[in-house]
């Protein structure tokens, strides 16, 4: 679709270095290049973040140039060789969430290069013409803000008998400054600003919803103020530059294809249309997410990242060994958990009709997650939001459905495996939120495994300290994860393993780096499927 | 009363912008129109130029003679009357910078009359015009290049021109990288005699000799043979000029056709330096240069009158930026600090207040009006509504400056965009206004209009888009956060790290301009290397030189000497830096608001080459060059080697010069001794040339041979093929003298770490980058107020040392000393403690060590050494948390630039 007369809009990075220089030569010999080009100076290339680059893509550009010194000529020694590595993991990424990766592009100039620079940005602009128009443009909410008594009404914060007891759980109360009581308090002030501050800071475990006597619920109450936020500002201190929920929000106005999970699933059987559908979620995303530092440093998230891509492929492993066949639906997209957390309603309900209308076109009866962010979303939410009635199973469930039956044999595991010890994290969306508490551990336990359980197990898990939809991820968030991880490392096992990718990366991102002495985190992390299915792998 | 610097180019502004930075008054005195001399013609250097040149222009204390003639000189030295056109001018003293001409009388036999046959520097202009074509052209007809040829040493080292002319070597390496780099589909080839190219300029050749695109070849050829003479029958087609040269290896005469034919010109002393040097009455040398001496570098015989850049002999640009500056921190002990001082004392506007941006729309005399329809635009940026000023009545530079500065004042402005020029010609004098009126330098925010939209954009398109660049400033300057602007005094007081000559001089010279030095020496004595070297080829002796050094060291009272000490922690901000001194039994913390590193470099011991070590008979150079002083006879054969080990450490770039001389002092003290020089590249460069004729005269045999057959030694028997001859000698030594390589010191490993000085793959430092403003830095380090000069750079001789140091000394001064107060940077990165996780990411990313990870309350957590950050924010984008940002680039400002025309 080509429309010959339309105009690309396009934001050049230019280092100010050799590109600006390049950029005013190219003005001052009267070089003309298309009108479309907006020049965004930056002290050096290596500055330009990825959330820049899918920020300009959300909000409708119909490309970005990233433009350069030559190697080896950067002020900084190395900010282009780090600009070029971060564009490749960006092309990887615009390509899984169905954009172009032609629309971005990085060039080297040297200050002379006045020419190079008109002819290079008019060769983008026409090679961004032919691809046409790009059709995302996601917008701030449209109607206004919704009012503060109309939150409090709605989530009980009328009632807060005003105990305490919800601070003295709360996990961020223990690391920093930051009472739900307090909160509430200024929220039945009318305080709006100071409510409003702390509204990322909350994690939405919901443990203090789960005690209130008075049945405050504070985690909607918190969602519902971070929506008012999206009407003036941005999420602030996104971690990894909010490309999680950039993508997301990209993803829900283009075509996705099905590459990237056919290529997980190759060489598993699936098929594309069927009663009992697995819902892979954004796992496979995970392998370029997690390159957002791409520097040149040994990155340790990459390999966190490869290890979460793979979840769906054992979920998928485990499925077939029980003779089950799972349909996939190839273009799915984002559940939108993380942009429903955010308030951000309309990407989320665009998302969840479009995962909707693709499932029934599947033919789905029952739909199976292993991430319990998915499962709690298509569970809990999607009715809420769009027409969604299939059975929503968690993977753990449907493992032990079909261990019950026969069709899965985990068991009859090597004599060794008896003397593993593992400990058990609970995702708060799995557990705290909807109740799964044993059928991971069943699983577990017909493996062989002896399941230590930590201080804080069950109903009183603690949060893995992951910072709620991708939003700030600091010292709070890390104390509280080595603190969980210590807890994990004093139950003595060898293993803890988790139902939930995110759990997974952040408790393995908070192991990262050196530590204080007498600190002691050091214990392998995995997913319940990736042990289960090397456990039935090794068997065989 | 100040200073004059005759000659605009760039060691002529490198010394006025350090003497107006440290407050004095400069006359700047240019017989042209225009600014930059040779720089502003070679290809890539032109617009490195630019920024420097803005500087000059809008300095307060630099008074501009553009097209000015120096006509008569009387007084002496700190009082001297300087008539220039007619007027008079009274300076305490007079820096000479009238650079150099390329050498144009070359042999007819070169043809370079054939449009195709062309000079280095004509060759740099093409260069600059097929860079911005994107094609690279031959005059005579217009065709694509295909093969070019350059030609090394034409009116260099020979009779016309007995020197070397040191830089062509590595021009044309240049050249040929820039080549093959854009036009990847010329061929090059160049013929040369020897590659004098030292430091990177050598790895830079390695690299092009791995490209099978370039060739170098040893050979010089003595003509060019254009099509349709009758010898050029059998030339392939389309390719006009024949070169014919020896086959060195093969024994053959080859013929080879090219295209183009570049002629490396050399370079004469500027044409008008006999004019002047009379009219100051300084003395020249006997070739045209003013005399100076190894020690004094710089100075003429007329005291107060100094000489720098290639009007001191043929340098590199690198070079003529530190004689400029070495030359300023001479001229300026004879004048006193103009009232105009060195900084204006600022005041800032108050953090927290909502912000108040002043729009400010230059039409630069027509060049913006004419294409930009400025009352729309205005229109457009009144509707804004933090914009409370609009000011449309901008039509030059000077009333840019002048209406920002009142603007901001009347209207009490807190931010202020300016919609002009590119900020590369504007950034610096219109925060300098911005200062005037007591703004922070971050509160200003450039809309390139002119280069972006006016001169690109027909005029509908050019408004259109000049608004959108508008409005994203103004976005830009309203989510800047506030920073409080904290002044803090400067601690008049250097810190100079070793105490070689580069430590002493620089210690001395920085006294000298009135401020306390600490010199710090790791060793028992001061003196470094050259308590092991007897004397220099220019014949000083170095106990003598290091005798009158100490001497004046450990006179001066502002000096204090710390012996066997070492720096152990340095910590603080340019300006006020806190170094921890450990000595023989105590620590000791010193405040200083500079610091020189001078750690020299050491030699590398030849355990086992050639049997050094092991035999008696086999010394090395600095062994034999105390053997000659100590006057040990020398007699039978000598072999000197040169270039034998390649892969530790790097050969000074002395080590051919003390090689030629000390065979001369052999030759001298025994006419009867036989001289053998094995070596690959004979490096005598500038005046060196002279010397390595006169051992050739003194009957000293040179023996070159190649890095695939290096000289064996075999029962006493040295076997060499000489690829000259192409023949394999024997040679049975009574001596052997090795010349030997340099490594880094033990110091440069810590000190990088601890001052983030980066270091090269050698382990050398390397000074700071400034791109595109080529590497005109010559001794600053990327760390505000530390500075390196000497070996620790690059192991060179003695005259370069005493250049370097004083111009470490003089960028010391200009940039931290003289000024009363100082300001942080603002665009270094700061961390947010709450945020932070620790996971060290940033510390990993940061190329300059200016990250730590310090404990608190059970997790490691971030820190920015202040003085040591770029504000690359490289570190900002690896942070997974965003803890970590830039405080003038932060992701919400461009967030909102992009959300503005979104
Ligand atoms: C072809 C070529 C390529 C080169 N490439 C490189 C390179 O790649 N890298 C590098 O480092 N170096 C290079 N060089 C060397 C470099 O150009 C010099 O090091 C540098 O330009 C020297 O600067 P200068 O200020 O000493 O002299 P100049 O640049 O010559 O400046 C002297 C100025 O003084 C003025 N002047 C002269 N006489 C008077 C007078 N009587 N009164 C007033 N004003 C006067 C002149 O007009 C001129 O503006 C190259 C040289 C050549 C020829
Ligand atoms: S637990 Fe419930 S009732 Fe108690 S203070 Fe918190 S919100 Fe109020
Ligand atoms: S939801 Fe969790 S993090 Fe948020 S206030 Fe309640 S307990 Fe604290
Ligand atoms: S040897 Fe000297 S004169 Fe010859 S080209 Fe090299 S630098 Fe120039
Ligand atoms: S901005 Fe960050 S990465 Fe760059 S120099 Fe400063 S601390 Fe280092
Ligand atoms: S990268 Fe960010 S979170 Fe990690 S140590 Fe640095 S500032 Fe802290």
């Amino acid at each position: 679709m080509t429309e010959e007369d339309f105009e690309p809009r396009i934001v050049v990075f230019c280092c100010a270095g050799c590109a600006y220089a390049s950029a005013d030569l190219s003005g001052a010999t009267r070089l003309q290049y298309p009108p479309g080009v907006r020049i965004v100076r930056v002290l050096c290339a290596g500055r330009v973040d990825p959330y820049f680059v899918l920020r300009a893509f959300e909000r409708g550009f119909d490309g970005v140039l990233i433009a350069a010194c030559h190697p080896g000529d950067c002020r900084y020694h190395s900010g282009n060789e780090k600009a070029a590595q971060r564009v490749q993991m960006l092309k990887d990424l615009l390509g899984a969430i169905g954009i172009d990766e032609k629309r971005l592009r990085l060039e080297y100039f040297a200050s002379v290069e006045g020419g190079k620079f008109a002819h290079k940005i008019t060769e983008f602009v026409n090679e961004v013409r032919n691809l046409g128009r790009n059709e995302v443009r996601v917008e701030r909410p449209k109607d206004a803000p919704e009012e503060l008594e109309s939150i409090i009404a709605d989530t009980a914060v009328y009632y807060c008998a005003e105990c305490g007891k919800c601070t003295s759980i709360c996990p961020v109360s223990e690391a920093k400054p930051f009472s739900p009581r307090v909160t509430v308090g200024q929220a039945l002030f009318g305080f709006t600003n100071d409510v409003e501050q702390v509204a990322f800071d909350c994690l939405t475990c919901g443990r203090c919803g789960d005690i209130c006597p008075a049945v405050v619920d504070f985690p909607e109450f918190i969602r519902r103020v971070r929506r008012r936020l999206l009407f003036e500002s941005y999420e602030p201190n996104p971690s990894h530059g909010n490309l999680f929920v950039s993508a997301a929000r990209i993803m829900s106005q283009t075509e996705v294809d099905g590459g990237m999970r056919r290529a997980l699933f190759k060489e598993l059987k699936t098929s594309a249309r069927g009663e009992l559908v697995y819902f892979t979620g954004c796992a496979p995303l995970y392998q370029f997410l997690f390159k957002d530092i791409g520097c040149a440093v040994d990155l340790p998230f990459e390999r966190i990242g490869a290890e979460i891509a793979s979840i769906p492929r054992d979920a998928v492993f485990l499925l077939n060994r029980a003779g089950v066949t799972p349909a996939i639906a190839e273009r799915e997209k984002c559940c939108g958990h993380d942009l429903y957390w955010i308030g951000d309603d309309e990407t989320f309900r665009a998302l969840a009709r479009y995962n909707a209308a693709l499932l029934k076109e599947t033919g789905a009866k029952r739909v199976v997650c292993s991430c319990p962010e998915g499962y709690w979303i298509l569970k809990q939410k999607y009715p809420e939001f769009v027409e969604f009635d299939f059975e929503v199973l968690h993977i753990s469930e449907l493992l032990q459905e079909l261990v019950v039956r026969g069709d899965l044999q985990l068991g009859s595991a090597p004599a060794d495996r008896e003397r593993i010890s593992v400990t058990y994290q609970d995702p708060c969306r799995l557990g705290k939120m909807l109740g799964v508490y044993d059928a991971p551990r069943y699983l577990l336990h017909e493996t062989g495994f002896t399941v230590n359980e930590m201080v804080h197990a069950r109903e009183i898990a603690n949060c893995c300290g992951g910072p709620n939809a991708w939003v700030g991820c600091g010292s709070v968030h890390r104390r509280m994860q080595l603190t969980r991880l210590e807890e994990a490392t004093a139950t003595g096992s060898e293993l803890l393993v988790t139902a939930c990718p995110k759990c997974q990366a952040h408790l393995r991102c908070a192991q990262l780096g050196e530590l204080p002495q007498g600190r002691d985190v050091k214990i392998e992390i995995k997913d319940l499927v990736t042990v289960l299915a090397e456990a039935v792998r090794e068997v065989h | 009363m100040g200073v004059a610097v005759i000659g605009g180019g760039i060691s002529g502004i490198s010394a006025a912008l350090d003497l107006a930075h440290s407050g004095f008054r400069v006359y700047l005195i240019e017989q042209r129109q225009t600014l930059g001399g040779k720089v502003a013609e070679l290809a890539e250097c032109k617009i490195g130029l630019a920024p420097w040149l803005a500087e000059v222009e809008n300095h307060p204390n630099i008074e501009l003679l553009l097209g000015g003639t120096v006509e008569a000189l009387s007084g002496t030295a700190g009082d001297f009357r300087l008539t220039v056109s007619g007027r008079v001018l009274a300076v305490g003293s007079i820096i000479l910078a009238p650079g150099y001409e390329i050498f144009e009388n070359v042999s007819s036999s070169y043809n370079l009359d054939h449009p195709d046959v062309i000079t280095t520097l004509d060759f740099e202009r093409m260069l600059r015009a097929a860079t911005k074509s994107g094609e690279l052209t031959r005059p005579s007809n217009g065709q694509p290049v295909r093969k070019i040829s350059f030609i090394q040493c034409v009116g260099s080292r020979c009779t016309e021109n007995e020197l070397c002319s040191t830089v062509c070597c590595a021009c044309t390496a240049r050249d040929a990288k820039i080549i093959r780099q854009r036009f990847p589909q010329v061929e090059v080839a160049v013929f040369y005699i020897d590659l004098r190219v030292f430091g990177r300029d050598e790895q830079l050749v390695e690299e092009l000799k791995n490209d099978p695109g370039v060739r170098y070849i040893k050979s010089r050829v003595p003509e060019v043979i254009p099509c349709g003479s009758p010898v050029h029958m059998d030339t392939p087609s389309g390719e006009p000029l024949l070169l014919k040269y020896e086959n060195f290896a093969a024994g053959t005469i080859e013929q080879q056709a090219f295209d183009l034919v570049v002629i490396a010109v050399g370079l004469l002393p500027s044409k008008t330096l006999n004019e002047l040097t009379e009219i100051l009455g300084v003395i020249q040398d006997p070739f045209g240069y003013p005399a100076t001496s190894a020690t004094n570098p710089v100075e003429t015989s007329v005291p107060g009158i100094f000489v720098c850049g290639c009007a001191n002999g043929p340098m590199r640009v690198q070079e003529s930026v530190a004689q400029g500056s070495a030359a300023a921190v001479k001229a300026a002990r004879f004048v006193k600090r103009s009232d105009q001082h060195a900084e204006t004392p600022q005041k800032h506007a108050p953090v927290g207040e909502a912000p108040r941006i002043g729009v400010f729309i230059c039409g630069c005399e027509g060049e913006i009006s004419n294409n930009v329809d400025i009352a729309v635009l205005a229109e457009r940026v009144r509707s804004h509504d933090t914009v409370v000023h609009v000011d449309t009545e901008l039509t030059t530079c000077e009333t840019a400056k002048e209406k920002i500065t009142r603007g901001v004042r009347e209207h009490h402005l807190n931010r202020v965009v300016f919609a002009g020029c590119s900020p590369r010609d504007s950034e610096s004098f219109l925060s300098a206004a911005c200062a005037n009126a007591g703004l922070p330098p971050y509160s200003l925010e450039i809309a390139n209009i002119r280069e972006q939209c006016a001169w690109v954009h027909t005029r509908e398109a050019a408004t259109e888009v000049a608004g959108e660049l508008i409005t994203m400033a103004i976005e830009r300057v309203r989510h800047q956060p506030e920073e409080v602007i904290e002044r803090y005094p400067v601690i008049p007081r250097a810190l100079v790290i070793g105490g070689g000559v580069s430590g002493m001089t620089a210690a001395l010279e920085i006294a000298t301009a009135g401020y306390e030095v600490t010199l710090l020496e790791k060793a028992s004595e001061l003196g470094g290397a050259l308590n092991t070297v007897y004397a220099f080829p220019t014949g000083e002796r170095a106990s003598d030189v290091l005798a009158r050094l100490k001497a004046d060291v450990i006179r001066n009272e502002r000096v204090t000497v710390y012996t066997n000490a070492e720096l152990t922690d340095w910590w603080g901000r340019p300006g006020a830096f806190t170094a921890r001194i450990r000595t023989a039994g105590s620590d000791e913390e010193i405040e200083c608001g500079a610091v020189v590193v001078a750690i020299g470099t050491q030699a590398v011991t030849p355990l086992g080459w050639l049997g050094y070590g092991a035999a008696k008979n086999v010394v090395t150079q600095a062994e034999f060059s105390a053997l000659l002083a100590a006057d040990t006879a020398v007699a039978g054969t000598i072999v000197m080697v040169q270039d034998v080990v390649h892969n530790e450490g790097v050969y000074p770039k002395y080590t051919s010069i003390e090689l030629v001389t000390n065979a001369i002092r052999a030759k001298d003290c025994n006419p009867d001794a036989q001289i053998f020089v094995l070596y690959q590249e004979m490096k005598t460069y500038g005046i060196g040339e002279l010397k390595y004729k006169e051992a050739r005269e003194k009957g000293v045999i040179f023996v070159r041979y190649t890095q695939d057959r290096p000289p064996e030694l075999n029962a006493g028997i040295i076997a060499v093929f000489d690829m000259v001859l192409g023949e394999e000698l024997q040679i049975k030594p009574d001596l052997i003298v090795l010349s030997t390589p340099m490594v880094p010191s033990t110091g440069h490993e810590h000190l990088h770490e601890l001052l983030g000085i980066p270091m090269n793959e050698q382990g050398f430092f390397i000074e700071a980058r400034e791109r595109p403003r080529m590497n005109f830095m010559s001794v600053d380090t990327p760390t505000r107020g530390v500075l390196v000069c000497g070996s620790a750079l690059f192991p060179t001789s003695l005259d370069e040392c005493i250049v370097q140091a004083g111009a470490a000394a003089s960028r010391a001064c200009s940039t931290i000393l003289a000024h009363e107060y100082l300001t942080l940077d603002p665009w270094i990165a700061r961390v947010d403690e709450l945020l932070c996780r620790g996971c060290g990411l940033c510390a990993q990313v940061c190329e300059y060590n200016a990250i730590t990870l310090q404990e608190s309350d059970g997790l490691p957590i971030a820190t920015v050494r202040e003085a040591i950050c770029q504000g690359c924010g490289a570190c900002a984008v690896a942070c997974p948390a965003r803890a970590i940002r830039c405080r003038t680039s932060t992701v919400e400002q461009f967030i909102a630039m992009i959300e503005a025309i979104a």
